[in-house]
C-alpha cells in the first residue's frame, strides 16, 4: 500500500517535472528571468557651470520627488490629508491625484528638500514612493542669473548658457540590466549588461564670481540711487576679450531694491550709443587722415544738415577747438562736421567695421545684432545723427567691443564666455576663439587712447576717473526711441560710459548703462559706476597703480560730490 | 559510483605483459634453475594473449572512471567553493557600490553646502550684519619710501608697471579634477 503511494507520488513528480521541461520550458523560464530581471537607470548628472576660479555658479544635486500609483493608494482621502501638511500642498489637489484614473505613476511633488522626503517617508503610506531626481541649484542664488539661464524641472537648458550649452551639459542616462534576488541583492553570476551613464560636462566661463557681485551690487546702487529703470554692465579683459562680468537690473516698479533681470540685457537688447559712439566717428576720421588729435577748428553753436539742426548739449558761442577738445567735451557740432569730411561711406564703414551691426560672435540665446540702416537708405540728415550715434542701436557688448578694440592697439577682440569645457576625464579643453582683424592703425589707437584719456582727466568722464590709475572713456547720453510713435520717448535718455584702465597697459574695460537715470547725463551717473568697478577689479586683478597715488594715505576727506559735466 | 575491483588499488604491481614474461621459468635465466627442483614445477600453459589484453583494458578504463570520478568531486566542491567565494564577493560589491552612491551624494551636497556659504552676498551680509565690518570710504595705499624700498619692500608691494600679481585670476581652476572627475561619472 505504502509502495503504491509512493509510486503513484512519484509519477506525478515526474509528469510534472516532463511537463515543466518538456512540454513549455520557455514560458517558465521566462517568467523566472521577468521576475529576477531589473532594468535600473543610471542617471547622467547635468555638468556644472563654473566661474575662472572654479567656484561653481550652477550645479545639480539629487532630491527626492513624491509621486504616487493611484491603483496602490488605499485610502485617497486620508492619504492627501497626511501628505497635504508634509508637502506643503493643497489637500483636495493631491486627492483628486491621486484618485486619478488610467495612469500607475503620477508625480505628487518634485524635487522637494530630504527634510521633507524624510518625512514623507516616515509616513509609510502605500502607493506612495520616492525617487532621486537632479535639481539645478546656484548656490549664490540669482548671481549672474541672466547669464548662466534656467533649466526646466527635466533639467533641460531654458534660457542663457544652460541652453546655449545645453547639449554640452547634459549627460546620457545609461541603463544597467540585472538580475536581482528578492531581497534586492545582485544575483552573482547572473546577466548583466551595462550601458554606462555618460556625465555631462563641466562648462568653465570667464566670469569672476566676486567681480560678478560687486559689478551687481554697484549697477542696484547706482539704479536706486537715481530712480532709474534699469541698467547694465559688462566688464571685460580688453586683450583677450573675456567676459569677466555682465550684469543686468532692473527696478521694480513702485520703488524698492533692483533686482537682476532674467534677460541677459547687455546682449539680447540694443540702445542708441549716443555720443559713446563718436569713439568710432573720431576712429575712421583719424585713419582715413581727415584731421589730426591737435588740429585745430571753428565749433559754432549749431549746424543745419538737411532740414535738421544740430546743437550741442549745451550752448555755447562760437568757438575754437581742437580735435582731441571735440571728442573730450562730447561736441555734437564738431563730430558732425568731422564726419562730413570723412561722409557717409566712410562713417559707415567704421561703423560696421567697429563690429556695429552684426552678432558679437558670442552665440548667446536670444543675441540680438543691433540695428544699422545700409548707407543707401541713408536720409539727408543721416550723417548728423548716425556720425553721434542717433539711429544706431547697439548691445553693449558690441559697444565695448569697439573701446577693447581701440585698447588693444587698433586689433578686435572678440568677446569670450566661455573659457573651456571640463570633460568626463576631467580635463580641460579650451574652447577655441576666433582672433581678431585689424580696424585701425596701431597709431590710430594710440591718438584715440590719449584723446580719450582726456576725456576722463579733464573732459565730460571726469567722474570715471580712478585713484591711481589712468583711464580712459567716453560717456554718451541717447535719448530712447519712442516704443509708440516715431521719434523719441520724450524725457527718456539712456546714460552710459564706456573705458578701459590703465591707459598704458588696458587691463579692464568697462561699459555701464543706467535705463533712464534721473539726472540723465552718462558723465554724471554712469561713470561714477564705472569708477568704482574699475578700483575693485584693478584691485582684484593685482594691477599696480600706474598713476600718482592721492596724496593721503589716511582719510583725511569725504570723498569730493560729483562734478556735473555736461554731455 | 560503480564499485571499483580490488586489483586496480594496487598500482604499484606492474602491469600487463611485463609479469607474464616473469612467470614462466625460462632456462634462459641460468641462475634460477640450479635453486628449483623439477618435480614442483607447474605445468606450463599457453597464455591467451588478447584475453590479458582485455583483463588490462578494463583495468586501465576502471582506473580512469575512479580518476574521473574523483576529479569530478573535486571539481563539484571547488564549484561550490567559488560560488560561495562568488555571492559574498557580490554581496560586498553591492554594500559598496551602495556606498560609492552615498559618498556621492554627501560630496555633492558638502559642495552645494560649500558653494553656497562662499557666495558673495552670504560673504558681505555676514561680514556687515554679524562681524561689524564696514566697507571702507577709499582704499589706502601703503608705498614704501624711495629709502628703504630695494632692501625691505620686496615681496610686499609689486613694483609699479609689473602684472605679477597676488590673486592669480585664471590660474586656479581646481587642479585636481583631473584625478576626480573620472569617479564622479557613474
Amino acid at each position: 500500500m505504502l509502495f503504491l503511494a509512493v509510486v503513484v507520488a512519484l509519477g506525478g513528480v515526474t509528469v510534472r517535472l516532463a511537463h515543466l521541461q518538456v512540454v513549455a520550458p520557455e514560458a517558465y523560464a521566462e517568467r523566472g528571468m521577468a521576475q529576477r530581471l531589473r532594468t535600473v537607470e543610471l542617471p547622467a548628472p547635468r555638468g556644472s557651470i563654473f566661474d575662472r576660479n572654479g567656484n561653481e555658479l550652477a550645479i545639480s544635486v539629487r532630491r527626492q520627488t513624491v509621486w504616487a500609483d493611484p491603483l496602490l493608494v488605499e485610502d485617497a482621502a486620508a492619504t492627501a490629508a497626511a501628505l497635504a501638511p508634509v508637502l506643503d500642498m493643497d489637500q483636495s489637489y493631491l486627492r483628486d491625484r491621486l484618485t486619478g484614473k488610467g495612469s500607475r505613476f503620477v508625480y505628487l511633488a518634485r524635487q522637494i528638500d530630504d527634510d521633507r522626503a524624510d518625512a514623507v517617508e516616515a509616513l509609510d503610506l502605500s502607493g506612495i514612493g520616492l525617487r532621486d531626481e537632479p535639481r539645478r541649484v546656484r548656490p549664490a542664488d540669482d548671481l549672474a542669473l541672466a547669464v548662466l539661464g534656467d533649466v526646466d524641472v527635466d533639467d533641460q537648458g531654458l534660457s542663457g548658457i544652460e541652453r546655449q550649452l545645453d547639449g554640452v551639459l547634459s549627460g546620457q542616462p545609461g541603463e544597467l540590466l540585472v538580475e536581482r534576488a528578492r531581497d534586492g541583492g545582485t544575483i552573482a553570476g547572473g546577466q548583466h549588461a551595462l550601458r554606462p551613464a555618460a556625465r555631462g560636462e563641466d562648462v568653465v566661463l570667464h566670469l569672476d564670481r566676486s567681480l560678478q557681485y560687486e559689478v551687481e551690487r554697484a549697477l542696484s546702487e547706482q539704479v536706486q540711487a537715481t530712480e532709474a529703470d534699469g541698467g547694465m554692465a559688462v566688464v571685460m579683459d580688453p586683450r583677450s576679450g573675456a567676459v569677466l562680468a555682465m550684469a543686468s537690473v532692473e527696478a521694480p516698479g513702485g520703488g524698492g531694491e533692483p533686482q537682476p533681470t532674467r534677460n541677459n540685457a547687455p546682449l539680447t537688447s540694443v540702445f542708441e550709443p549716443g555720443s559713446a559712439s563718436k569713439v568710432v566717428t573720431m576712429s575712421g576720421v583719424l585713419e582715413e587722415g581727415v584731421a589730426e588729435p591737435e588740429n585745430v577748428m571753428v565749433v559754432p553753436d549749431s549746424l543745419q544738415v538737411g532740414p535738421k539742426r544740430f546743437t550741442d548739449s549745451s550752448s555755447h558761442p562760437t568757438q575754437r577747438m581742437s580735435v582731441t577738445e571735440v571728442l573730450a567735451q562730447s561736441s555734437n557740432v564738431g563730430t558732425i562736421t568731422l564726419a562730413q569730411r570723412l561722409g557717409p561711406q566712410g562713417v559707415d564703414q567704421y561703423l560696421r567695421r567697429f563690429g556695429f551691426g552684426r552678432p558679437t560672435g558670442l552665440g548667446f540665446p536670444g543675441e540680438s545684432a543691433g540695428l544699422l540702416l545700409p548707407v543707401d537708405d541713408w536720409a539727408s540728415t543721416s550723417i548728423g545723427s548716425i556720425a553721434i550715434g542717433q539711429g544706431v542701436a547697439v548691445n553693449a557688448v558690441q559697444m565695448l567691443g569697439a573701446l577693447n578694440t581701440l585698447a588693444n592697439g587698433g586689433v578686435s577682440v572678440p568677446p569670450r564666455l566661455v573659457r573651456s569645457v571640463i570633460g568626463a576625464d576631467g580635463k580641460e579643453r579650451p574652447v577655441a576663439s576666433p582672433g581678431g582683424e585689424r580696424v585701425v592703425s596701431a597709431e590710430t589707437a594710440a591718438e584715440m587712447t590719449s584723446m580719450l584719456a582726456s576725456a576722463v582727466s579733464d573732459g565730460t568722464g571726469v567722474n570715471a576717473q580712478v585713484d591711481g590709475y589712468t583711464v580712459a572713456g567716453k560717456t554718451g547720453t541717447a535719448r530712447k526711441p519712442s516704443t509708440e510713435v516715431r521719434g523719441y520717448e520724450s524725457g527718456a535718455y539712456m546714460g552710459v560710459f564706456a573705458g578701459f584702465a590703465p591707459v598704458e597697459d588696458p587691463r579692464l574695460s568697462i561699459i555701464v548703462a543706467l535705463d533712464e537715470p534721473h539726472p540723465y547725463y552718462g558723465g554724471v551717473v554712469a561713470a561714477p559706476v564705472f569708477s568704482e568697478i574699475a578700483e575693485y577689479g584693478l584691485r582684484l586683478l593685482g594691477v599696480a597703480p600706474t598713476a600718482p597715488l592721492p596724496e593721503a594715505s589716511v582719510p583725511t576727506s569725504p570723498p569730493t560730490s560729483p562734478v556735473t559735466p555736461r554731455d | 559510483m560503480s564499485p571499483v575491483p580490488a586489483p586496480a588499488r594496487l598500482p604499484s604491481r606492474a602491469p600487463g605483459p611485463s609479469r607474464t614474461d616473469a612467470t614462466p621459468a625460462r632456462p634462459s635465466t641460468p641462475r634460477s634453475t640450479p635453486a628449483r627442483p623439477d618435480a614442483t614445477r607447474p605445468r606450463l600453459r599457453l597464455v591467451d594473449n588478447t584475453r590479458l589484453e582485455i583483463a588490462a583494458r578494463r583495468r586501465r578504463a576502471r582506473r580512469s572512471l575512479v580518476v574521473a570520478g574523483v576529479l569530478a568531486v573535486a571539481a563539484l566542491l571547488a564549484l561550490a567553493g567559488v560560488n560561495a567565494v562568488l555571492v559574498s564577493n557580490q554581496v560586498r560589491l553591492d554594500e559598496l557600490e551602495q556606498q560609492v552612491v552615498e559618498a556621492q551624494a554627501r560630496h555633492q551636497a558638502l559642495r552645494l553646502e560649500v558653494a553656497t556659504l562662499e557666495a558673495p552676498a552670504r560673504v558681505v551680509s555676514t561680514a556687515t550684519d554679524r562681524l561689524g565690518m564696514v566697507t571702507p570710504e577709499r582704499i589706502t595705499y601703503v608705498q614704501p619710501s624711495p629709502v628703504d624700498a630695494p632692501s625691505s619692500a620686496e615681496g610686499l608691494a609689486p613694483s609699479p608697471g609689473s602684472t605679477s600679481s597676488e590673486v592669480p585670476v585664471g590660474t586656479a581652476t581646481v587642479p585636481s579634477w583631473g584625478t576626480v572627475k573620472p569617479y564622479l561619472s557613474r
